[in-house]
């Protein structure tokens, strides 16, 4: 009752953020309808307080933890280089670890052992060997496309092709497994 | 849509922090590409213990029922 004269008197509360999610869903508009055609049934106005209160609630924290993962990462950012700029690592200086570091023992890198996301390590588990074999040379070994396609006697079109349709394969299945992973 | 699901349960009952971490994975994943290849593993742990360390203040953020929101909102509006 009170809470529709509220509303009433003071319709630009409607065009209010959170007021317009939480009556975008059907069940609170019903207790609201309720509460209407019901004016001296308390209850559907104390759980629609009581929702609202939840709702808002979550939302609120929600917020702060968006905002703090945010703030947090720039400023780790940040914060590492500013430390690289200070302190910058001498090894490169020292020419004969520098040759090590592009040693062929790493070319055994592969994928199973750089990523740490399962998902996408699901997910490249699911493309074809080929595919996999590219997107290794390019994105490990750092092979451009002309290079690749020496190696597999094509067209350097074809392996930039065969990349952009692999790396779109990739983000879907992500996409997908992420929504999986939020129910 | 799954995350239709997370949004109804969001008018029943308030999510705990742990439960929020899970279902803001996705975001975070997102964020570390803030910074470069090799400090991102260590950013994901930061930023999770970074939560965990606030967790009694996100806990303690408490939001009004829908008649102290509209008396709220009309008090600001009137001011």
């Amino acid at each position: 009752m009170m809470i529709l004269n509220l509303i009433k008197n003071q319709l630009n509360i409607l065009e209010n953020p959170v007021i317009q999610n939480f009556f975008s869903y059907d069940e609170n508009i019903q207790l609201l309808n309720h509460s209407k055609k019901h004016p001296n049934d308390t209850s559907s106005i104390s759980l629609l307080n009581k929702r609202f209160h939840t709702y808002f609630t979550n939302v609120k924290r929600i917020n702060y933890l968006a905002s703090l993962i945010r703030g947090t990462s720039i400023d780790y950012d940040k914060k590492m280089r500013n430390y690289s700029s200070r302190y910058i690592s001498t090894d490169i200086f020292n020419e004969e670890e520098c040759l090590i570091v592009y040693d062929d023992s790493f070319q055994n890198d592969n994928f199973d052992s750089l990523i740490t996301n399962k998902h996408l390590l699901m997910a490249i588990k699911s493309l074809t060997p080929k595919q996999i074999n590219i997107l290794e040379m390019f994105f490990i070994h750092s092979k451009n496309n002309l290079e690749i396609a020496d190696y597999y006697n094509t067209t350097p079109q074809n392996v930039s092709q065969i990349r952009k349709k692999a790396i779109k394969k990739l983000q879907n299945d992500v996409r997908k497994s992420d929504n999986i992973y939020v129910s | 849509m799954m995350l239709e699901r997370v949004i109804i349960s969001m008018f029943h009952e308030i999510i705990s922090v742990e439960e929020l971490l899970i279902h803001l994975e996705p975001k975070i994943r997102r964020e570390l590409f803030q910074t470069s290849n090799q400090n991102r593993d260590d950013l994901e742990q930061h930023i999770k213990l970074k939560i965990l360390e606030k967790k009694e203040q996100i806990k303690s953020i408490n939001a009004p029922n829908l008649e102290e929101f509209i008396e709220q909102y009309i008090n600001q509006t009137h001011e």
